[in-house]
């Protein structure tokens, strides 16, 4: 019997507030091949942000591997377009089922794994999907990954058409799976199972004690968690955006530098609010593109063997966003509205203030 | 055979010493420290700013590399992850970003390539007719050593005991009159110290280089998980562990066995995964509550 009203509706205007502004954007014709490939970026980061809070921020099942549910999605879906030739459509779904698989194979150990256990274990088996990639490199290509251009995407996308218009129906696909992914996950976090998720963050026995099974609703959560992220790292590898599908680096959809974005995405936005990973994420990539696009002036400073001054100061800057404001930028505006997670209880027992 | 359960032994030893610090932070603390790979390069190029840039005696260098790698990791404690600490994403996400932030620091002002440092030792010794770099064995007994201080500090002196208490309740510690945050500014400094240390013998044989912090964090993470909390000689043993399985992986086509270097860190990383199935408070942790 766990259930909690949940009256406000902020977190439900400012998911369709960020959606309409981002269906509008095209109409005015600002929008250059650059700016395209950024929002398109801002709207993967955001579902895959908000899929990770879903279980890291709701359900307090920190997670270190979730680019293993995204590369592994990204991975299966596109060696079957590319060996099998399967249609993208039956691919992106094969690839989300997958994912889902692989957080079955996580759940395993993670019903009796918390904390920093959990996050071990998320971590070594992100590590240890990349191993493997290297080591059958032959059929995934390895560390400089694989290419293939699916014939036809759905009906109006192809490799044929050219590049502005691909870029603004991709666009507007990537839009389509964040409105429909971003519900979802808003609408089950404030359900019944949301409620029972944030037991399980806040205290498993009690929610033993009143006849709830934490460990099905954690199975639930992976499974929810892992199919939203490979859903859309299955479509990401489809779209003719992305040249390379690579493991490692930058744009890895295996690395750790994946991972760790999207958390950082969910940390700056607010964790356990599911819209402050969205909101986060594009801060993230606008504040990316922004300082990018400083004058030319400081055009030496960008790149200095491959990094360079601009993702120092950018991390400089995240972590004192972090040091001023840890409940994030949604719950800090919103106040009451939003209420973010309860975030000594994400992580360590040691520290938590009795 | 007798080669490889040498070199399993010296690489162990090494990899005790890597996540001695890590240990430190998180037994006392419960915070998991994921900037300490990054302490373990800060001592490596330290050192080599020390030896190759300002002229130092290599001896001497190794010394100021320690300090400074205490100094950094007191400083990353006290003015960013003190104020945090209270929660494990956040000090997750400050410590891995700091990691990254010294990295970048690194390629800029070192480039990307590794750069190799001096042998603390040189030489080369015959052990049981296997020859073995006397850096190494230098660094098994560094090792030894350092266990063996540490066991001293916390089990013989007044901060030993309040890091013990800390640990056991930090509330109980703080109304017996234990400062809390200078307790743990010490554990920062000392758990610096043991990196820099750890870092001068990591860098050989590959040479520092910028993303050498990764792999000695995942070993320090591995660890002290498997070995489970608080407990030192649950650590050491899970150090043993992997570097053993890790050298078996790295010779086992000598063996006829159908791994080898490109497997190096999956076998020892699932058969963690596999203990922590059946024993989720690691090899001799204290019962989660």
């Amino acid at each position: 019997m766990i259930t909690r009203k949940r009256t406000s509706a902020h977190a439900y205007l400012i998911l369709v507030g960020v959606l309409a502004i981002l269906a509008i954007l095209p109409w005015l014709g600002i929008l250059s091949p650059a700016w395209y490939r950024t929002l398109i970026a801002a709207q993967f980061l955001a579902i895959f942000a908000m899929s990770w809070d879903l279980l890291g921020g709701c359900t307090g099942q920190v997670n270190l591997g979730q680019a293993l549910f995204i590369g592994g999605a990204a991975y299966a879906s596109g060696l079957i377009g590319l060996y099998l030739h399967w249609p993208p459509l039956f691919a992106i779904l094969a690839g989300a089922l997958a994912a889902m698989l692989i957080g079955l194979l996580v759940v395993v150990p993670a019903i009796r794994l918390r904390g920093p256990y959990l996050a071990l274990v998320t971590l070594i088996a992100l590590i240890a999907a990349l191993k493997l990639v290297l080591i059958y490199s032959d059929v995934t290509g390895g560390l400089a990954g694989f290419s293939f251009k699916p014939n036809d995407f759905f009906p109006p996308l192809g490799y044929s058409v050219p590049l502005k218009q691909a870029l603004s129906i991709s666009y507007y696909y990537a839009l389509g799976l964040l409105a429909l992914l971003g519900f979802a996950i808003l609408w089950i976090t404030r359900s019944r199972w949301g409620a029972i998720f944030e037991g399980i963050r806040e205290d498993e026995m009690a929610l033993a004690a009143v006849g709830v099974n934490p460990a099905k609703f954690k199975i639930l959560a992976f499974l929810i968690s892992s199919g939203a992220a490979g859903l859309a790292g299955a479509a990401y590898v489809h779209l003719p955006i992305l040249p390379v599908v690579q493991p490692a680096g930058a744009g890895g959809v295996l690395s750790l530098d994946l991972s760790l974005l999207v958390i950082v995405a969910s940390v700056v936005g607010g964790l356990g609010t599911i819209v402050g990973p969205l909101i986060g994420a594009f801060v993230l990539k606008l504040g990316e593109f922004g300082l990018n696009q400083l004058p030319s002036q400081f055009d030496d400073l960008k790149n200095i063997e491959g990094t360079g001054w601009i993702t120092l100061v950018f991390l400089l800057l995240l972590i004192f966003w972090v040091r001023f404001m840890p409940r994030g930028l949604v719950p800090t505006l919103f106040g009451n509205a939003i209420r973010g997670a309860n975030l000594t209880l994400l992580g360590s027992e040691k520290n938590r203030p009795n | 055979m007798e080669q490889i359960l040498l070199f399993a032994l010296l690489k162990s030893s090494l990899y005790a010493l890597v996540a001695l610090g890590f240990t430190l932070i998180f037994s006392v603390g419960g915070i998991l420290n994921l900037a300490h790979g990054a302490m373990l390069m800060a001592g490596g190029y330290f050192a080599l700013i020390a030896f190759q840039f300002l002229g130092v005696p290599l001896e001497l260098a190794i010394m100021l590399a320690i300090a400074a790698s205490a100094l950094l990791a007191a400083a990353l404690y006290w003015c960013i992850v003190r104020h945090i600490q209270y929660s494990g994403v956040l000090t997750l996400v400050v410590t891995l970003s700091f990691a990254l932030a010294l990295q970048i620091g690194a390629v800029i002002a070192f480039g990307v390539n590794a750069r190799s440092l001096e042998p603390v030792i040189g030489g080369i010794s015959l052990i049981a007719n296997v020859s073995v770099e006397n850096v190494r064995i230098a660094a098994f007994a560094s090792s030894w050593l350092a266990l063996l201080l540490f066991w001293l500090l916390v089990e013989r002196t007044k901060l030993g005991k309040a890091i013990r208490a800390i640990s056991m309740s930090q509330k109980g510690a703080a109304l017996a009159g234990i400062r809390i945050e200078r307790t743990y500014l010490w554990t920062w400094a000392i758990s610096g110290a043991l990196a820099g240390l750890a870092g001068i013998f990591f860098a050989y044989p590959g040479g520092i280089s910028p993303t050498m912090w990764i792999d000695p964090l995942i070993i320090s993470f591995a660890i002290v998980i498997l070995g489970g909390i608080g407990s030192l000689s649950g650590s050491i043993i899970a150090a043993y562990l992997i570097g053993f399985v890790e050298t078996f992986t790295f010779y086992a086509p000598q063996l006829k066995v159908p791994l080898g270097a490109a497997w190096v860190g999956v076998p020892s990383l699932l058969i963690t995964i596999l203990i922590l199935i059946f024993r989720p408070r690691g090899l001799l942790g204290k019962p989660v509550e």
